[in-house]
């Protein structure tokens, strides 16, 4: 579709117009969702309570459909005017243009033509003999106008150059502004056609056809519309979102916007607004519900590809787990395909709980079954057992970056660690703006390799935002060799370590060439026999130093932390599950369990470290 | 770091390499037959046991069952108000149980405020203690992983209100005995809780 909006009415456009009549489409639409909820819980539900007969029946059914009705009519609408407002903001930037240049041919005593063209006045120049010669005007124009008639230049407009001999020509002055104000309008006017053309197609999808009968299919196709919508105004709903802000200035942004304005993210956006660090939880909550079958109908496209497949059959499981009662309630704070996949999801509610743990997965964590089923399970049980101590808790698992995969995994490298670190302190201190209580109690916990994106978060001067306590648990070295380099002070460093961990004992990089053969041999068993090869020979190498593979031992006497007591886990030959030691600091496993350690992590999460029960350093 | 430690780290270690190239075995344990919701009712029978053996009756109600792919975490809560005085009996009655029952103690949190007990049967299930919040008593049992399936909700009904999971009160529920203020002086015929 294209546009044949000309400068003039561009000049003339009150934008304001579109504003009001997105109003106007706003009224309709919030009219429609209250007249909806009135006839759902007014009219249909009272039915349904008291009445029981065919008629009630009928009557039922076209109560529902008159529902229905309601709810397209609130969600197109609401599209339209997101449209017109789009429309409204988008031509702001051109029409600005267009009179600044109207204002500038003005001052020069230019004469702006319909059709954009340009004319200067004649003056009166001194040749280089400093003689006064007469320059004729002329008329000169910007690039050509895609839907024009055949451009004037060329025989029948008059040279805006006098003597044309070699040397000698005299320019008229105004000619160069000429063409500058005719450069300038002619852009404007190109500008402001592709805006017009773009929210015209997208408003033009939105036309309903007469007669209209609600079906599930076309409410289905207002997801489609919400697109066309979000497509057109993307950059109109992504220009204001104060994305190089502080957390606290963010949270401040949202609260000062209309509430129409806000709905308009959530249901047009809602990818924007769900992870953006400083939106209040029930509003990302809110905004992920409403992102999450759309990002699963986008990867549902993507048939034969086993990543798409893995993290759909997880966001799937995600959106099971959200449509059931939870406790504690589940809120979605952050969904996203990037990478190996993103999820933070929060047992409890983070900003009414004074108490606040976000836990770092590590090493092969990703979005996948495993995540949902274990992962997230760990939360949910860090949840429940905080709020054994206080019932003002809330868990958190944060899988906000892509942590390292043993499938690919020849070299264990900071890197993830150094990209995964500034999102999550940036994720803490979104928590610690949008918390309610003024000095919230908040914990990060790192597993395994998340200990070292912990680690290098907390390094930071000043520390992770907001945290008062760190929990590491099956640590390969947090990247600091004193627990005082954490930034809360080595008695709010806590560590968790069952001495048969074999990821608690990956050697030093340093214990080197022993290393490399032993990963030789543990590669003939594939990935996981990498790591433990080099745990093998690391421990041939070097036994019993406190150097680990990111650093010093945070079990260790030397690095300082409080040791916390785990059971021992698992012994890794005898149970023949080498890593499951690994995993047992948050989730009990039977013989190989760790029950004790998870209540000390719980005591910890709920702010009553003096009673976590101590163990010994290594 | 003891001697005993770095010796286990080491020949773990060296084991280790055998290992790998064998593959992963199963979890070991005699719960290897079971799954997940076999492993549960055993998780509620022991609940059930030692609540019962909690004598006079304490009132507790159901709490949240959570899941992974292998495990699962049964929780009982109690409603009965425990003193101060009478924590300490309340641990007794429940510990000694334990141990007449075949379970190791693992580990003990010596607290004034939030004392709790680990317990660990021969077939792999962890029965633990906790009190809390309120001096609230909280009892949960995870199985050792098992076999996938599953879970419904426990059999029992408790005895007294069933709360929804997220809603249930802090202990409001009077006893003579474990409410009472004072040092127990157990009556004739009921059991000793000093140790």
């Amino acid at each position: 579709m294209t546009s044949t909006l000309t400068w003039q009415q561009l000049r003339d456009l009150k934008r304001s117009v579109f504003e009001d009549a997105g109003d106007r489409w706003n009224e309709v639409s919030s009219r429609s969702a209250t007249d909806r909820t009135r006839v759902e819980r007014a009219m249909s539900q009272r039915l349904r309570d008291t009445q029981e007969s065919e008629s009630a029946e009928k009557a039922l059914t076209r109560l529902q459909r008159l529902s229905r009705n309601f709810q397209y009519l609130h969600s197109e609408c609401g599209l339209v005017r997101t449209a017109l407002n789009g429309l409204a903001a988008d031509l702001a930037a051109p029409q600005r243009r267009l009179k600044h240049a109207l204002e500038d041919a003005a001052s020069h005593n230019l004469t702006v033509h319909e059709d954009g063209s340009v004319s200067f006045p004649a003056a009166e120049v001194e040749n280089i003999a400093g003689e006064k010669r007469q320059v004729p005007g002329g008329t000169v124009r910007g690039g050509r106008l895609p839907l024009d008639p055949q451009p004037l230049d060329g025989p029948g407009l008059p040279s805006p150059y006098a003597d044309s001999a070699p040397g000698l020509r005299l320019v008229n002055p105004h000619a160069v502004k000429a063409e500058d104000v005719a450069h300038r309008i002619t852009q404007a006017v190109n500008a402001a056609r592709e805006v017009d053309a773009r929210y015209a197609k997208a408003l033009n999808e939105l036309k309903a056809e007469k007669g209209l009968e609600v079906t599930a299919a076309m409410l289905k196709d207002a997801a489609h519309d919400t697109a066309v919508v979000r497509d057109a105004a993307d950059a109109y709903l992504a220009r204001n979102i104060p994305e190089d802000k502080t957390p606290a200035e963010r949270k401040a942004w949202w609260e000062n916007l209309a509430d129409e304005q806000r709905q308009e993210y959530l249901k047009i956006a809602p990818d924007l607004i769900g992870s953006l660090d400083g939106i209040p939880a029930t509003t990302r909550d809110e905004a992920n519900r409403t992102y999450l079958p759309v990002l699963i109908a986008e990867l549902a496209q993507q048939k034969g590809d086993d990543d798409a497949q893995t993290k759909l059959d997880a966001l799937r499981m995600i959106q099971d787990k959200l449509n059931q009662p939870s406790n504690p309630p589940m809120y979605l704070l952050g969904i996203g395909d990037e990478g190996n996949g993103r999820a933070i999801v929060s047992y409890g509610n983070p900003d009414t709980s004074r108490h606040v743990s976000a836990y770092v997965p590590g090493l092969d964590t990703s979005l996948n079954d495993t995540f949902v089923k274990e992962t997230m399970v760990r939360a949910q049980n860090t949840a429940i057992g905080a709020r054994k101590y206080d019932p003002s808790s809330a868990a958190i698992v944060w899988l906000g970056y892509d942590a390292p995969q043993l499938t690919n995994m020849h070299v264990l490298s900071t890197g993830d660690a150094e990209r995964g670190a500034p999102a999550y302190s940036s994720f803490m201190d979104g928590l610690q703006a949008t918390n309610r209580h003024s000095d919230p109690h908040l914990t990060a916990i790192g597993h395994s390799y998340g200990s070292l994106t912990v680690g290098t978060a907390a390094r930071e001067p000043g520390g992770i935002p907001g945290v008062d306590d760190v929990i590491l648990v099956g640590s390969p070295g947090v990247g600091v060799d004193k627990a005082e380099d954490l930034g809360v002070g080595k008695e709010h460093v806590f560590v968790g370590a069952a001495d048969n961990d074999l990821v608690t004992h990956l050697p030093s990089k340093t214990q080197g060439g022993a290393a490399l053969v032993g990963a030789g041999v543990g590669s003939l068993a594939g990935p996981v026999g990498t790591v433990m090869g080099t745990v093998i020979a690391g421990e041939i190498s070097d036994p019993g130093s406190d150097d680990l593979y990111f650093g010093k031992d945070p079990a260790s006497e030397a690095f300082g932390a409080q040791r916390f007591q785990t059971l021992t886990g698992p012994h890794p030959v005898s149970s023949g599950a080498p890593f499951q030691a690994h995993s047992n600091y948050f989730t009990p496993r039977g013989v190989d369990s760790d029950p004790v350690s998870a209540s000390n992590i719980a005591l910890i999460v709920a702010g009553r470290s003096d009673e976590v029960v101590k163990e010994e350093y290594r | 770091m003891t001697r005993g430690t770095r010796t286990l780290r080491r020949s773990c270690a060296l084991l280790l390499a055998a290992l790998v190239v064998a593959g992963c075995g199963a979890t070991g344990g005699g719960a290897e037959a079971m799954n997940m919701q076999e492993a549960a009712e055993r998780a509620d029978s022991m609940l059930d046991a030692t609540i019962k053996a909690v004598v006079p009756e304490i009132q507790w109600t159901h709490d949240t069952t959570t899941a992974s792919s292998c495990e699962v975490w049964r929780r009982r809560t109690v409603l009965t108000i425990i003193s101060d005085a009478r924590r300490g009996n309340f641990l007794g009655v429940v510990e000694r149980h334990w141990k007449k029952s075949g379970y190791r103690i693992s580990a003990v949190r010596k607290s004034a405020d939030v004392p709790a007990v680990f317990a660990q049967s021969a077939d792999g299930f962890q029965i633990t203690l906790e009190f809390g919040h309120k001096g609230q008593a909280f009892f949960e049992v995870a199985t050792p992983c098992v076999e996938e399936s599953a879970v419904a909700d426990p059999a029992s009904q408790p005895n007294g209100p069933a709360y929804a999971p997220g809603e249930i009160p802090t202990p409001n529920v009077r006893s003579d005995f474990w409410s009472a203020t004072g040092p127990a002086v157990p009556p004739a015929g009921q059991p000793s809780s000093s140790s």
